[in-house]
């Protein structure tokens, strides 16, 4: 049993509760398990109270997908009260968002969307941190996402505008390794040379997904296994880092447990290896 | 070039404006380099977010009123994409979006009768369900419902409030039920009561008499039993109906 998640490498799951009764009786297969923070707040009392009695058995992280970091204007102190007081009451060690904005006033699309890599976006989303960082007290890790589009005329490279955040801020990386590899497929880079140029130490924590393709783009659909390459890149990480966790994220297809187990296994080959490398 | 000074604000509400209508995205007349703040973009790749986005929400609704969209898929006669443009998402939440949808259905078919026409009364009892689930605490309503009070000439009455009420032209219950064993829909005048509980679903219906319909309605407010004037007949319906947790007694 991990006590503490500190540059622990556990293997875990996102909480979904349509497979709640599953991930009890699995228990043993993971180190941590990952609540969407939002699925919490707005759950029935019962999904609440079946949360906190996962909090008693197994630690747990927080991973938010309300917030709209980078919508131009300052995050909902309202909506940051709320996580804040689930954070403390299940003793989640730290909190993660997204680096995109989902929401302007009055429409709330609930898709992630790009922000331009510029110094006015990056101003926006530094303040938008302090914020957030005056009601939470743990630490804070922005996550990047899977983009289908991109803006012209970028000021800073998707490495260098995470890391002027992060280092401005004083947050860290939740580095989802399928969407450097889709991002990677889609936009033409190489997703290696991506992971290598991460500072060592920045990244806390990992997602790990499958997706599926759409019109010949790769898409971050969570519906599928991990595909090899995702796991390769993994590894590629592992050279480097030392991350906190390490979730399966899995949306839809939720039934096919067996399939969840198998990446389970699957990611927990590629970490092995790591777990006692001094780094 | 954007303009000098936009705010950041009034590019991404323009970029949310274009991604969240599909008369604008799938619109292969549309070009939304002709606004300002799309310049630049792919507007293929566009079309796919909005498409993915409009997909999820649509799923959302499905959670919540899985059989009612299942129908609209099958016969085809409402376009997702009609409401959806006509209806922006205002929250992210599955309850939201359906709501939204439920009230567009609603609207839609005071004009455009639904086909099949059962489909007025399942949606409605769909909503009524999620309404429930949504509003109704099961583990408050449980222990309100089980306070015990020795003489019953002294109880005070009324309808529980998480307990929603609705009056049907078509017998749909055998469509809500997970896996229907069949899907004969009656056309009968049914009254129907929603109330939460703790099973998975998180909320039951009931079917009761017109006379006991009529009877809740009046129950909004606590009324004592002895004040009803009662029939012996009637009173063992109110103990049935405290059982069921469709009404609460109080001090």
């Amino acid at each position: 049993v991990i006590r503490s998640l500190d540059n622990a490498l556990g293997v875990g799951i996102g909480f979904r509760f349509e497979i709640a009764d599953w991930i009890f009786a699995n228990l043993s297969e993971f180190d941590a398990i990952e609540i969407t923070i939002d699925h919490y707040l707005n759950g029935t009392s019962s999904q609440k109270a079946t949360v906190r009695e996962l909090a008693t058995q197994i630690p747990l992280v927080a991973h938010g997908v309300g917030l709209s970091l980078g919508t131009d204007m300052l995050p909902d102190m309202h909506y940051m009260k709320e996580v804040a007081t689930a954070i403390a009451l299940l003793e989640m060690p730290w909190y993660s968002e997204h680096l995109a904005f989902t929401k302007v006033p009055g429409v709330d699309l609930a898709q992630l969307l790009p922000l331009a890599r510029s110094r006015v976006v990056a101003e926006r989303i530094i303040t938008n941190i302090r914020s957030v960082k005056q009601h939470i007290s743990v630490p804070f890790l922005i996550e990047n996402i899977t983009y289908y589009f991109d803006y012209p005329n970028s000021e800073f490279t998707e490495v260098e505008f995470m890391e002027l955040i992060c280092k401005q801020t004083g947050a860290f990386l939740l580095l989802d390794v399928e969407n450097v590899y889709l991002n990677s497929r889609n936009h033409g880079y190489c997703a290696e040379s991506f992971i290598r140029s991460l500072s060592p130490g920045s990244v806390k924590a990992v997602h790990l997904a499958g997706g599926t393709t759409l019109d010949d783009v790769l898409v971050d659909t969570h519906d599928h296994p991990v595909p090899d390459e995702a796991l390769a890149l993994l590894r590629c990480l592992l050279e480097q880092q030392r991350p906190d966790t390490i979730i399966l994220e899995r949306d839809e297809r939720t039934d096919q447990v067996d399939e969840i187990l198998r990446d389970v296994h699957r990611i927990r080959d590629q970490v092995s290896s790591f777990q006692k490398k001094v780094y | 070039m954007v303009p000098e000074g936009a705010r950041l604000l009034d590019r991404q509400q323009a970029l949310i404006d274009y991604l969240r209508n599909p008369a604008a995205f799938l619109d292969h007349e549309f070009d939304p380099g002709q606004d300002i703040f799309l310049r630049g973009l792919d507007r293929e790749r566009l079309r796919l977010v909005g498409t993915v986005a409009l997909a999820k929400r649509i799923g959302k609704i499905e959670a919540v009123l899985p059989k009612t969209v299942s129908y609209l898929r099958t016969e085809n006669t409402t376009s997702f994409h009609e409401f959806a443009s006509e209806h922006p998402p205002s929250s992210s939440r599955r309850y939201d979006n359906a709501q939204q949808f439920y009230r567009y259905l609603r609207d839609r078919w005071t004009t455009h009768p639904p086909v099949p026409p059962f489909l007025r009364d399942l949606a409605a009892c769909e909503w009524m369900l999620a309404q429930v689930r949504h509003e109704g605490s099961s583990e408050l309503f449980v222990s309100r419902c089980e306070r015990h009070f020795p003489d019953e000439n002294i109880w005070e009455i009324r309808r529980a409030k998480a307990v929603k009420r609705l009056e049907c032209n078509y017998d749909v219950r055998s469509l809500l039920e997970p896996a229907p064993e069949s899907v004969r829909v009656p056309e009968r005048q049914v009254f129907l009561v929603f109330t939460p509980d703790s099973s998975p679903i998180g909320a039951r219906v009931f079917e009761v008499a017109r006379e006991v319909y009529e009877l809740l309605e009046s129950l909004d407010d606590w009324c004592s039993i002895h004040d009803l004037g009662l029939e012996s007949e009637t009173r063992s319906v109110i103990h049935s109906l405290i059982a069921r947790g469709i009404l609460e007694v109080g001090p």
